[in-house]
């Protein structure tokens, strides 16, 4: 018997039914929900909001559409980042998608350095706004890592980026509404957290890999 | 009725006519035969690549359920396969059955990742590529395998290099890689060799090896993608 063969026999030795997964969409909405719904509380109950936001999001098209912008990159990045978990199932148009809508929306950040959308103010100045995004993005990140953790994520370091990047555009955005608005404020305070915790959401998934993860072929010793 | 009699050269520019039609005629039919030929064999083609994705799909959803027998199946058909996929892209070197293996295990190991109500081929070349491209980045295997074939040929390295390099030929994406990454992949990643000793051989400096290393494995990962995207 070839090595090939005992291989197969031993895998298919004493094998054990699977549960299926959740669906990739339904997985992707139930935690952006849940992410969304948890950030927007958390920076709600520890700290005020800006005064004029809301009015502004009303009454100024451009910074309704930052705002729709973001949480659409925001959409779009968790499922590709979630469908980064299964093999093959992100498709490259889906992909692209994902990282227009992100490049769009801080295109237009950086376009309002020239251009602003509203009036640039102090007003709902947050005094730790940059710890308060990246501190607020670990819980969802940890949870989308524990997720990831049971499905079979062939590239660790895209699919950790990504998740991370969801999980850090989360409340990066929703202080465009919290914080005081100026775009520069927004690229160094809000964003670059955001891309921190990205870089962090892949350092994650190479560490679970590294202690138990599933990775293909790392654990495997086959029965002799 | 009056017969017209035909002058010779009235007969031979009929007879060349007659000759013209004749292998016009000859090349149609040769033509249509083989365009059937095709035809027939690309439909199949079809036919066996559906019943294929078929008979995976539903072994799969069986061995997800806990059937041992159609998994033994599922994988022993999975393993000609990949076989005989990678042989005809990367070329029949030894390193082949490990990585094989390799897919078989990680195939395994995300069985539960299938969903049954989808393909099942880009589910399957995504773990393919994947662990393809893996193997080819893990050192250790390549020495383990120069090592067996310097047992073999009981030749160094270098000497063996034509020998080693020549299997790897037969890959049709090794032949797509432009000739200055073949060579860098073949030093560095079949023959063993270190960044450094790769350099001295090419006449390189070692920076460079790294460069087209990293390029040479990215372009094969392209060409794995579109090859399986077809």
């Amino acid at each position: 018997m070839s090595s090939q063969q005992q291989l197969i026999k031993s895998l298919a030795a004493q094998l054990k039914p699977t549960s299926p997964l959740m669906n990739n969409n339904l997985l992707t909405l139930l935690w952006v929900l849940g992410s969304v719904l948890y950030c927007l509380a958390i920076i709600h109950l520890l700290g005020p909001i800006r005064d004029s936001a809301y009015s502004q999001l009303l009454t100024e098209p451009r910074f309704m559409l930052e705002m729709f912008t973001g949480l659409t990159a925001i959409v779009l990045t968790s499922v590709a980042a979630f469908r980064h978990t299964v093999p093959g199932a992100l498709s490259g148009p889906v992909k692209m998608t994902a990282r227009v809508a992100v490049l769009l929306w801080i295109g237009l950040n950086i376009y309002g350095l020239f251009n602003p959308a509203i009036e640039p103010s102090t007003e709902g100045y947050r005094h730790y706004c940059v710890f308060e995004t990246f501190l607020y993005a670990l819980p969802p990140l940890l949870i989308a890592g524990l997720l990831a953790r049971r499905r079979m994520a062939l590239e660790l370091t895209p699919t950790g980026f990504s998740l991370g990047l969801a999980a850090g555009m989360i409340p990066a955005w929703y202080m465009q509404i919290a914080c005081m608005y100026a775009p520069e404020h927004m690229l160094k305070f809000h964003l670059l957290p955001a891309i921190i915790v990205a870089v962090l959401g892949a350092l994650l998934l190479k560490g679970i890999a590294f202690f138990n993860w599933k990775k293909p072929g790392s654990q495997y010793t086959p029965k002799q | 009725m009056s017969q017209k009699s035909l002058s010779p050269e009235a007969i031979k520019y009929d007879s060349g006519v007659a000759w013209k039609a004749l292998f016009q005629a000859a090349f149609y039919l040769e033509n249509r035969y083989a365009a059937g030929e095709r035809a027939n064999v690309l439909s199949m083609t079809n036919i066996q690549y559906q019943q294929d994705e078929q008979r995976w799909s539903s072994l799969m959803a069986a061995a997800q359920h806990g059937n041992e027998r159609d998994y033994e199946q599922l994988l022993s058909e999975l393993c000609t396969f990949i076989e005989r996929y990678l042989r005809s892209r990367i070329g029949s070197h030894q390193s082949l059955n490990d990585w094989t293996q390799d897919i078989l295990i990680a195939i395994h190991q995300g069985r539960h990742t299938y969903n049954p109500k989808r393909a099942i081929r880009p589910w399957l070349f995504a773990i393919i590529r994947h662990q393809t491209i893996d193997g080819m980045r893990r050192q250790s295997a390549y020495q383990k395998m120069i090592e067996r074939q310097i047992e073999q040929t009981t030749c160094t390295v270098n000497e063996g290099y034509s020998e080693i390099e020549e299997p790897l030929i037969e890959g049709y994406l090794f032949k797509a890689l432009k000739q200055q990454h073949r060579e860098v992949l073949t030093l560095t990643k079949i023959n063993g060799l270190s960044s450094r000793e790769a350099a001295r051989e090419l006449g390189i400096s070692e920076v460079n090896v790294k460069v087209r290393v990293h390029r040479a494995i990215k372009q094969l990962k392209k060409l794995l993608e579109s090859d399986s995207d077809e």
